[in-house]
């Protein structure tokens, strides 16, 4: 195998912390839009749905469910495998919440060398990193 | 045709058999005498494409690895189009970030 470089990113994961910047216009939502956009593919796990949903719901519903809709339907929605279940089961530096471990075990089972994990949660941005992903936090 | 080369051995599943029709029509008729050649030709044209390094060859080569992924759930559209975060102000108190802390049950 030849060596590796360093390569622009072809693919963002996006946390919830990420994608819930999209329902509504937050400080960071401009800078992340851009990163964003500078980046071909999306993905996330399909526990986003859940997540924007419950976020949608709580914060009113109505349109905001259809925006989180909208949003789910931009995203490539990874299942939620054994292997990632298993994955997430296992240990991360520090150690994380039950649904931060999902997300970075599947950004983890991706396998993508040009995968960047966009989140705004410190902890799970210090056990992405600890586990080998590209952590960016657009602010 | 002979050759002091080794050969390797490919299999014509589904997909291959799909790339072979579908590039088909853009190689010429030399190009694709044999399958064998043409599937040659696919392999040093795809080397060339990604060995130039370029983002959007990568992302399409990830995107094809993405939606290769069984049960995976493929994007319709682009997040460029969510016309409301132009629309709306920021509003500090009603950020979605804090109804996600609840959601979680960090609060």
């Amino acid at each position: 195998m030849g060596p590796r470089r360093a390569l622009s990113p072809t693919t963002a994961y996006l946390d919830a912390s990420a994608a819930v910047k999209l329902l509504r216009p937050e400080p960071e939502t401009s800078v992340l839009v851009t990163e964003l956009g500078a980046i071909a593919l999306h993905v996330s796990s399909e526990l986003l749905e859940i997540e924007l949903r419950c976020v949608a719901r709580r914060a009113g519903g109505g349109e905001l469910i259809e925006r989180a809709e909208r949003i789910c339907a931009a995203v490539h929605l990874l299942p939620y495998t054994l292997a990632i279940r298993a994955r997430a089961g296992e240990a991360f530096v520090p150690p994380q919440r039950a649904l931060d471990a999902l997300h970075l075990a599947t950004a983890l089972d991706l396998r993508l060398q040009a995968l960047v994990l966009v989140t705004y949660d410190r902890r799970q941005a210090e056990g992405g990193r600890a586990a080998g992903l590209d952590v960016v936090v657009p602010t | 045709m002979g050759t002091a080369h080794p050969r390797i051995g490919v299999t014509k599943d589904p997909d291959l058999a799909a790339a072979l029709d579908a590039t088909r029509p853009y190689l010429s008729a030399e190009e694709t005498r044999s399958e064998a050649g043409h599937v040659r030709r696919l392999a040093l044209i795809g080397a060339g494409v990604l060995g130039k390094g370029t983002v959007d060859a990568r992302a399409a080569l990830d995107r094809q690895r993405l939606l290769d992924r069984p049960s995976v759930r493929p994007a319709t559209r682009g997040l460029a189009d969510l016309p409301w975060l132009e629309a709306d102000p920021i509003d500090e108190d009603r950020q979605a970030s804090r109804t996600l802390e609840w959601v979680r049950g960090e609060r």
